[in-house]
């Protein structure tokens, strides 16, 4: 399921640049840095100048931001599924605020803060950083990052098309796969609600964190959010069917 | 020199002591004291304590207490020997007599009291022999009173010694025969006599008395009445009806004799101890009993049992719970039975039936306590808000206002402004039960609405009267808007005279100014509707008019809701008839033309074909026009054969009316408003409180919209997620049940 669930983004994200895909594959790092260098205004030290480099090779072509094209290039070379965990921690660590997308500033800083300057160094780091979010604190603030960049500008709530695959993706990054997961993802195709607020989508950490995979200790008095309820109803629906 | 002083000394003491000795043996025993006898002794009571040549008070003092100490030995051997049947009878003759005594020798002794005063060694002010006896500082130096120093005594030589005779005496009397207690003043003096001699004390008077007398005293009857409810609740040959009727009599007798002959705390405990024996031991069979006898339709019985539980803890609330059980299943039967009836008063009187009766019953039975009343108040709720109290698909607060304009309506057969009163009263009354007092609100507001621009209300007293009944169940915001509507009316009153001034004689236009907002009026005029020249000039007159009284203020014509009179001159007979703007300004052209198209209609007064076409089709089910088709299209001509009977009459219109889908409206714009009043009470409460955990939330938005209608929990969290979503709150990221406000 998780994987037809997923399929939009892929095709999402192929939609521009086919060609120019072909074309950089091929040099790495070094090659095209000092073609590419005349066109980036500022002199900057070695280190900021292998970054530049390493950016400018995903650019797009009309703006100065990495674009669907190029993150997509860049999970090529990194060896990793677009749709892997790890490019949500990726996007974490970037900060980024939009699915597909990183802007200079974003790529840049993220980095250095990684201390990575080109593309086998990224490589070599990807375990790091798998392990930093294993943390649990840290996993809290990166399944707390998913909800808004999941999000389309000005919107405040996802779709759920859009935040059933989120759940997917960010707990494949969880130490263990939460019981309750697919119940609920199953619980919400069927339901009628049609996005999810970021109050729900915090609340749901909250909630396996909490809550028994039998439900037996959930309490519609407390302050969950309704659509928690409503599983809660939907879970008690399916038992008493099961028993009866 | 010494030893002479102190032989001296001691000689007249001894000889004024002796003399003492004598008066006060008198007056110990209250034997006759003469005056001349009285008065020397006294001095020489002041003699002895006058510190010059020298004082004799400390020995005064010690002789006293021995002379107390034997005298109430005296007494208490007396006593000893003293049969049970008599000793309460001895003893309180003899504390009476030795109480007495006492005090006359308090006053006789007045010399060394005040003398031990002066000395400090006890100070006769309370606070601070409360402050000193707190500190442990009042040590054995201190002297007592005369008075207090006997009392002591007695206590001390006499309570003490014979505690446990006296006490069985006094249970054994109590219980021998309840009803007839002979020696009721003794025990009363006994208790007494317990707690006076610690009346001296600072604190703990009662110390003494409770952990001895009172203590066994509780602890025999606590026995006693353990013993014989057993018994009785087990007697298979009375029941538990005249198990109840024993109860209240024991109690009664209990409460009657513990007033007059026992210390009040002790008749509380003693009420307290006996209701516990004899109910809340029984409790359930007890209770099974009341669900027996509310089913029996026992009243007279149940009363008995009610008033029996009424201190006690759990008693009441238990037996008014099945009373509410009984009410809802009664009133329920009697709903239930009318479910094929369609007529709306069947509802109204069978309710108000039911009400008169529960309200009987518990005034008469259970005098209106809290209880026996919320009992009432909660199964009237649920039967009026239940599924089956629905008449031809309209609830309880459609029912309701629907009654209330059949009432407030011209053509009601009710005259009497007492019956139109009375009758509203009882709607009300009804009201105060139903949930959704909004929807309530929304149907009456629209009959009000219709009655007042149609003028059709029987008077504006009875309109206003009934706001006022309104406002006093739910409050001024309530009713806010029913106010201004009638306080347009009365405005537009005084501006139609003072228009007709202006406009002098040949006016005919009547106009009504209804502030916006408060009135349920949809604009439903087409904005490009052009009025019929010949009015035009008309109503530019008053808006003229209006202008120049209130500047700044716009009007908008209602012309769906404007009617006027046509005289149809052209038929034999002459009728007038009452017909909306549209359906005059279609008449109106036929001054010109004889026949007219729907396309002609439309283009001159630019009005939308639907509109038209509705028009037109109420004129012609009226037979005042008649259809003819053409190859061009259909057109219409006058009826000139058109008859009525009425002179007046006003077209049938088939535009209104379509109660079902009406209803559908009313219901999902109530739901839309509801959640915007949720909204705002959750904005309020957060606003002043800032914070707030989502039970109090709740519990406080459910407060605050008790009196429109009952929210659903789901629908309040539901407006809170949204709040969230709109970020005027924010959950706290400690605790996940906290709310914040976001300024």
């Amino acid at each position: 399921m998780g994987q037809n669930s997923t399929k939009p983004k892929k095709t999402q994200l192929s939609k521009p640049q086919v060609s120019e895909q072909i074309i950089e594959t091929i040099p790495e790092m070094d090659l095209p840095v000092r073609s590419k260098k005349t066109s980036t205004p500022p002199p900057q030290s070695s280190k900021g100048d292998s970054l530049e480099s390493f950016f400018l090779t995903y650019k797009d072509s009309d703006s100065d931001q990495i674009m669907a094209g190029g993150v997509e290039r860049f999970c090529n070379d990194l060896k990793v599924d677009p749709t892997d965990f790890i490019v949500l921690a990726i996007a974490w660590k970037f900060n980024a605020d939009q699915m597909c997308m990183f802007t200079r500033e974003q790529f840049i800083t993220g980095c250095s803060e990684l201390n990575v300057h080109n593309i086998k160094e990224f490589r070599k780091m990807l375990p790091t950083l798998k392990s930093e979010t294993s943390d649990k604190s840290n996993f809290k603030k990166l399944y707390y990052f998913t909800f808004q960049f999941g999000l389309e500008q000005g919107q405040r709530t996802l779709p759920i098309e859009m935040a059933v695959p989120l759940w997917q993706c960010v707990f494949l990054g969880a130490e263990n796969r939460p019981k309750l997961l697919d119940d609920w993802l199953t619980f919400l195709q069927e339901s009628s609600a049609k996005f999810i607020s970021k109050d729900t989508w915090n609340m749901f950490y909250y909630f396996i964190e909490t809550v028994q995979v039998d439900l037996s200790n959930y309490d519609e008095t407390d302050a969950w959010p309704t659509l928690f309820d409503d599983f809660y109803e939907f879970q008690e629906d399916k038992k008493n069917t099961k028993t009866a | 020199m010494t030893q002479a002083l102190n032989t001296q000394k001691s000689d007249t003491f001894d000889r004024k002591w002796s003399d003492i000795v004598r008066t006060i043996s008198s007056v110990i025993r209250l034997e006759g004291v003469d005056r001349k006898k009285w008065n020397d002794s006294f001095s020489d009571v002041y003699a002895l304590c006058m510190p010059y040549p020298v004082s004799y008070a400390d020995t005064l003092n010690n002789y006293l207490e021995k002379f107390f100490e034997q005298h109430v030995l005296n007494i208490k051997y007396e006593l000893d020997s003293c049969h049970r049947i008599h000793l309460l009878n001895q003893y309180s003759t003899q504390w009476n007599m030795f109480n007495d005594g006492v005090r006359y020798l308090n006053s006789l002794f007045s010399a060394l009291n005040s003398r031990n005063a002066k000395k400090g060694m006890f100070d006769s002010r309370q606070a601070n022999r409360l402050l000193l006896s707190l500190y442990g500082l009042l040590g054995d130096e201190s002297k007592l009173e005369v008075s207090s120093m006997a009392l002591k005594c007695w206590k001390e030589k006499l309570i003490i010694p014979l505690n446990e005779r006296l006490t069985e005496a006094v249970i054994f009397e109590m219980q021998n025969d309840r009803q007839e207690v002979t020696y009721r003043t003794q025990i009363h003096d006994l208790v007494k006599s317990y707690i006076e001699v610690e009346a001296w004390q600072v604190m703990g008077q009662l110390f003494y008395y409770t952990h001895n007398l009172e203590e066994s005293l509780l602890r025999a009857e606590r026995d006693n009445y353990r013993n014989e409810a057993a018994a009785r609740i087990s007697d298979s040959s009375s029941t538990i009806g005249d198990y109840i009727q024993w109860a209240h009599r024991q109690l009664k007798t209990a409460r009657d004799f513990g007033r007059q002959y026992l210390h009040a705390g002790t008749q509380i405990k003693l009420c307290r101890e006996i209701e516990d024996r004899l109910l809340v031991d029984y409790l359930d069979r007890l209770k099974d009993e009341a669900v027996h006898l509310i089913n029996k339709q026992d009243f007279e019985q149940l009363s008995v049992m009610y008033r029996l539980f009424k201190d006690v803890p759990e008693g009441l609330s238990g037996i008014s719970d099945h009373l509410q059980t009984y009410y809802t299943e009664q009133g329920m039967n009697v709903i239930h039975k009318l479910k094929t009836s369609k007529n709306y008063q069947d509802y109204i009187t069978n309710f108000l039936r039911i009400h008169t009766r529960y309200l009987e019953i518990t005034t008469e039975y259970f005098s209106a306590d809290s209880y026996s009343k919320e009992a009432m108040d909660h199964s009237l709720e649920k039967i009026v808000n239940s599924p089956e109290f629905t008449c031809d698909g309209a609830k309880a607060a459609e029912i309701l206002a629907k009654q209330c304009d059949a009432i407030l309506r011209k053509g009601s057969k009710i005259v009497s402004e007492a019956e139109v009163d009375e009758r509203l009263t009882q709607l009300v009354t009804i009201f105060s039960y139903v949930d959704g007092k909004d929807i309530f609100l929304r149907f009456y507001s629209r009959n009000l609405a219709n009655r007042l621009i149609n003028s059709t209300y029987i008077s504006q007293d009875s309109e206003e009267n009934m706001i006022q009944k309104l406002k006093a169940c739910c409050g001024y915001s309530y009713t806010n808007k029913l106010q201004r509507m009638l306080q347009d009316i009365r405005i537009s009153e005084d501006l139609r005279i003072k228009f007709q001034l202006k406009a002098g004689e040949k006016n005919i236009l009547k106009v009504l100014v209804l502030q916006s907002g408060s009135w349920p009026i949809q604009r439903r005029t087409a904005p490009s509707f052009q009025l019929p020249e010949d009015l035009t000039p008309l109503l530019m007159g008053f808006e003229n008019f209006y202008h120049s009284q209130f500047s700044g203020r716009t009007l908008q014509w209602l012309h769906y809701r404007s009617t006027m009179e046509v005289s149809m001159t052209y038929l034999k007979n002459v009728h007038v008839v009452v017909a909306t703007t549209y359906q005059a300004s279609i008449l109106l052209l036929f001054n010109k033309q004889d026949k007219v198209t729907l396309e002609d209609i439309m283009q001159l007064y630019c009005l939308p074909e639907e509109d038209v076409t509705r028009t037109l089709a109420s004129l012609v089910e009226s037979k005042i026009l008649q259809e003819e088709s053409q190859l061009g299209g259909t057109e219409y001509l006058l009826n000139m054969n058109y008859s009525n009977k009425h002179f007046k009459f006003k077209i049938a219109s088939t535009m209104l009316k379509d109660t079902a889908s009406d209803r559908n409206n009313v219901h999902h714009s109530i739901n839309e408003d509801r959640k915007i009043f949720l909204q705002a009470a959750i904005v309020r409460i957060m606003k002043a409180r800032k914070a707030q955990t989502h039970n109090q939330l709740i519990s406080e938005v459910v407060e605050q919209s008790k009196s429109r209608f009952q929210p659903n929990i789901s629908i309040i969290k539901k407006c809170i997620e949204l709040l969230m979503e709109k970020q005027y709150l924010v959950r706290a990221e400690e605790d996940k049940t906290l709310y914040r406000y976001c300024a």
